[in-house]
């Protein structure tokens, strides 16, 4: 009679673990549902257009900006962090690019990195030496950077020479693209410098207690940060053939809007996924660009947008590890 | 009062008078009046209201970005209901704050029955706000207030506004159960919540006595400019950033000389900052570059002033041992 | 539960949204077509004018209006463009956020092989003007004197006596601005005015406010106000005029290039003194009947051609009125039946590239009374 009881204990528990799992598992499938139900309705609403061989190309060139900034925050995120100064330092780093592509374009690329290394650099000082929050912190310099963009052009807007034009070019971008996938994405899931972020995010005095290097670690996150959105300013001067006083503006939103429609936990720890990049970089571009092929009015757009991401990052966010919402 | 105390106070007041003399001195007579003074202290109320607002979320650790689309909205709606219903000043004033309290009632809930970050919700709601603020107007996308109803924004009404406003943030901020609840909260939520304190509801009442205060800058705002102008593409996520600064110099402050008292001198200084770079002729770049220096500066101080403090022992003591 | 009623609203705004499709994009026959555009999101009654006269136009040529809304930066441009072509406009209407991006657009208009034109800008380098005008699908642009605009109305500021002038202007980097300012400081070296202080891009009213009180209280010698462009920060007027008010400034003088609300007011108080513009709604009329003549096989000229459009100068309430009576009431400066008269070479045979720069030429706000007496009374 005692093992029948103990057989269906253990058969009631395995079963609850199973439908856990399966929870679990819808959980985080959801960021792939929304964007494969997205593909199909706008799909349908555009009469095919969505998915023409042309719009796939604008889709791309829409998202590679994104999902290489998103590429860089993600190991923020999965601190806890996050980098409102990206915009500015898009634009400070593509001013800057476009002067020294006046020289040669192997210096535009580096002085582009380096100089959203050396953003990064700043950004990570205050934050981890001051202990200023990573918020506060890159509002700050966001000022900053943006008065320095604003400060370097001052007529027009700096200009692409025309022999750098070729790198407007989809194979270079696909290939750029793919390689900072698998970089990162091997770097986030297989190193320890992934699973170190996400430990911080998780407990930052539980890691530091555990030997890890917090602000190490949190400084060379936000120096990959910068870096990426130099990378990114790099290519917003290639892709527009110029940079202008407003280049970047707005672009740590959309950044951000992506992580989280792709399901990347606010809050960092272990729910923080690389896969947040790809998916939420996609789900954002294809919203944008559905609803446009759509013919809504552009300001019921955002309010449909609004919607559309409360519900999605409300269905994603994993509450399972999280004591207290803030 | 012990030292510490006094030294954290004369510090706190002698803060803003050096950012100030650092002007009269740069600027000199283009700063150094009472006209300027005024000018300072008048333009400090509307980030000054807008930090009271924020504060109680912010005490949770709730970050809200989206006072600016509510400040539109709210004062959009209240213009516009006194303009065609004649309701006169008293209903302009009733109708924009109950306005706000409702929208911020919105963002509770949101925040409540969704549960996700307050960041994700305040950027959900200014999405969602801004829209309303386009649309209430017919498309005009803009709204000028009759003189009559522009009056609280003018010398000395908005005098008096700010100061009621401030006696009842004080009262709110220290002596109501509400507000203990706030600071139980911000020192350990899950003990706060296991002491019996209901959580989830004091961080939606925080949104909604929050409002009151966002209502009240609404009134400020509109009134000072006769005019507001509706926002979209998230545009008015920058209306909250000076807000967040003072509130921030004046959380930093607090412990020497109170909340109300703190933030003012964070909006004080502000806007004695922007002032003094209009007063030396500084381009708006320029002006940007000031504002993210200060800000680092102040905020990094401000966070490591133990550190600071212990850096000036060591120094003072190997001098002494030299 | 609350994971199934949440995206059951999902679905169901989605569904909700359907409704709000004032425009079928793609529920065209043989014989329409779609021309493309960027417009900023449309909540200023000045913009959704522009926008409904273009959308009228179209209309009346048989086609459809596409807009896009990125904002106006090199890369929202790119941005926009490349959206409307992918999906499958017949023509564009292209306002540039800086010179740079134009060979950019020029090469994804040649591999559309769409004609596509300019409005509001000139093409100021000389290479990028040569090397788009090489294009067979560019077709011209529509542009406004902005240097001559700005440096009109700071001389007027300069003939009633202002010597020391605060300036609201664009981002920079902005080409309109950029050439207003110019204007402005070739009028102020005639005039030995002093810029004594700019602010740029003020996002609200209440911004301005501030600024303009600052300049009061540390500038006090101030004696005149540029605004170098009006639609930027709406409300703008009544904020100045107000600080103005509370300081007993009457000696203050405005001028602005843009008709923003408050206008009115603001010459009924004594503060303006004048006022440009007039063209944004109707410049890319222009712009857009290049491209409908082209798709609709009756091009006005092989090759591409400027044309400049006349900006009005109001200098009294009554001109005001009559401005937003006849030109942002809800009637196109240019209705649908002038355009096939004056714009449209397939309706009418004797329109052709001198007749069509001559009423560019001709547009002020006398032309628009004189031809709308009956529509809007």
């Amino acid at each position: 009679m005692n093992e029948k009881i103990l057989t269906l204990k253990e058969n009631n528990l395995k079963q609850k673990e199973n439908s856990d799992e399966r929870k679990q598992m819808l959980l985080t499938s959801v960021p792939v549902i929304v964007l494969v139900l997205m593909v199909i309705f706008f799909e349908i609403v555009s009469e095919g257009r969505l998915l023409s061989l042309r719009n796939i190309d604008a889709l791309f060139n829409s998202m590679f900006s994104i999902a290489l900034g998103a590429s860089g925050v993600a190991f923020l995120m999965a601190q806890g962090s996050l980098d409102f100064s990206m915009g500015g330092i898009v634009g400070l780093t593509a001013a800057l690019s476009g002067f020294a592509a006046g020289v040669s374009p192997v210096l535009s690329v580096v002085v582009g990195i380096i100089t959203g290394g050396l953003c990064g650099l700043l950004n990570g000082i205050i934050h981890a030496k001051f202990k200023v929050s990573a918020i506060i912190t890159t509002l700050s310099t966001a000022f900053i950077f943006r008065g320095i963009q604003g400060t370097l052009i001052t007529q027009g807007a700096v200009s692409l020479p025309g022999s750098m034009m070729f790198l407007e070019d989809t194979t270079i971008k696909v290939t750029l693209m793919m390689a900072v996938f698998i970089v990162c994405g091997i770097f986030y899931t297989k190193t320890k410098t992934g699973k170190f972020c996400k430990a911080i995010g998780a407990g930052e005095e539980a890691s530091h207690q555990s030997g890890i290097k917090v602000t190490k670690y949190k400084i060379g996150c936000f120096v990959l940060s910068g870096a990426m959105a130099g990378l990114v300013g790099f290519f917003y001067l290639v892709r527009a053939a110029s940079a202008s006083a407003n280049t970047g503006s707005g672009f740590e939103f959309d950044v951000l809007l992506a992580m989280l429609l792709g399901g990347m936990p606010i809050s960092g720890g272990s729910g923080a996924r690389f896969r947040s990049v790809i998916i939420g970089s996609l789900i954002m571009t294809v919203l944008s660009n559905g609803m446009i092929l759509w013919g809504l009015d552009s300001v019921l757009q955002q309010f449909i947008r609004g919607i559309i991401f409360l519900v999605s990052v409300s269905i994603s966010f994993d509450r399972r590890n999280i004591t207290t919402i803030v | 009062m012990d030292g510490r105390k006094l030294k954290g106070i004369a510090g706190s007041l002698l803060l803003p008078l050096a950012i100030y003399l650092l002007f009269v001195i740069t600027a000199r007579e283009r700063f150094a009046g009472l006209g300027v003074l005024r000018a300072i202290v008048i333009q400090s109320f509307i980030p000054l209201l807008c930090a009271y607002g924020m504060v109680f979320g912010r005490s949770m650790r709730m970050l809200d970005l989206s006072i600016g689309s509510r400040i539109i909205a709210a004062s959009m709606i209240g213009g516009i209901a006194a303009e065609n219903y004649n309701l006169g000043l008293v209903g302009f004033v009733a109708v924009t704050v109950v306005s706000s309290i409702l929208l911020g009632a919105v963002c509770g809930l949101v925040f409540r029955y969704f549960r996700i970050p307050s960041i994700v919700v305040s950027l959900v709601i200014a999405m969602i706000f801004e829209v309303i603020g386009a649309k209430v107007t017919n498309g005009m996308g803009f709204l000028k207030l009759d003189k009559e109803l522009a009056v609280l924004g003018g010398i000395p009404y908005n005098v008096i506004v700010v100061i009621i406003t401030t006696i009842i943030f004080y009262y709110v901020y220290y002596k109501t159960k509400f507000c203990y609840n706030v600071r139980a909260i911000s020192g350990d939520e899950v003990i706060a919540g296991n002491n019996g304190i209901n959580v989830a509801k004091t961080k939606f009442l925080a949104y909604v006595v929050g409002s009151f205060f966002i209502g009240i800058a609404a009134i400020i705002q509109i009134s000072y400019a006769t005019s507001m102008s509706a926002k979209l593409s998230m545009e008015s996520l920058s209306m909250s950033f000076k807000p967040l600064m003072a509130m921030i110099i004046g959380v930093q402050l607090q412990d020497y000389i109170g909340l109300p008292v703190g933030i003012f001198i964070g909006s004080f200084m502000i806007s004695t900052l922007f002032s003094g770079l209009v007063a030396l002729g500084f381009p708006a770049p320029a002006q940007d570059i000031a504002l993210g220096v200060f800000l680092v500066i102040v905020v990094s101080m401000s966070t490591n002033t133990e550190k600071i403090g212990e850096l000036l022992q060591k120094r003072k003591r190997s001098r002494a041992a030299a | 539960m609350k994971k199934r009623l949440v995206a059951v609203t999902m679905a169901a705004v989605m569904a909700a949204g359907t409704f709000g499709v004032t425009v079928p994009v793609y529920a065209k026959d043989d014989s329409s077509f779609t021309i493309g555009a960027r417009f900023p999101v449309t909540i200023d009654q000045m913009q959704q004018q522009t926008m409904d006269n273009i959308t009228q136009l179209v209309e009346a040529a048989g086609g459809e209006l596409l807009v896009e809304n990125a904002a106006l930066t090199p890369e929202g441009n790119i941005q926009a463009y490349e959206r409307l072509i992918a999906a499958g406009v017949d023509g564009l209407v292209v306002i540039p956020a800086a010179d740079s991006v134009l060979p950019r657009i020029k090469e994804m208009c040649e591999d559309a092989e769409i004609p596509w034109s300019v409005y509001y800008r000139s093409i100021l380098d000389e290479d990028i003007k040569k090397e788009v005008e090489s294009s067979e699908y560019y077709l011209g642009n529509t542009y406004e004197d902005e240097i001559m605009a700005g440096y009109n109305l700071t001389a007027k500021m300069g003939e009633a006596g202002c010597k020391n002038i605060v300036l609201f202007s664009t981002a920079l980097g902005d080409t309109t601005g950029a050439q207003r300012e110019e204007g402005m400081n070739q009028a102020c070296e005639e005039y030995g005015i002093e810029v004594i202080n700019e602010f740029r891009a003020t996002a609200q009213a209440s911004d301005a406010a501030q600024s303009i009180e600052s300049v009061l209280t540390t500038h006090p010698e101030v004696d005149g106000i540029f605004i170098a462009a009006g639609t930027i920060t709406p409300g703008i007027l009544p904020a100045i005029t107000s600080v103005l008010d509370q300081y007993g400034r009457d000696d203050v003088k405005i001028t602005i290039i843009d008709y923003p609300q408050g206008l009115q007011d603001a010459f009924a108080d004594g503060y303006m003194l004048a006022a440009c513009g007039g063209h944004n709604v109707t410049d890319p009329l222009f712009a857009t009947s290049l491209v409908l003549n082209k798709i609709k096989g009756t091009p006005l000229s092989e090759e591409a051609f400027s044309v400049r459009i006349n900006q009005m100068i109001l200098e009294s309430e009554e001109d005001v009125v009559n401005y937003f009576k006849y030109c942002e009431s809800g009637v196109p400066t240019y209705t649908p039946d002038e355009a096939k008269e004056m714009l449209f070479k397939w309706e009418n045979d004797e329109v052709t590239q001198e007749s069509f720069l001559k009423v560019a030429e001709e547009y002020t706000i006398d032309s628009v009374i004189e031809r709308h007496k009956g529509l809007v009374d």
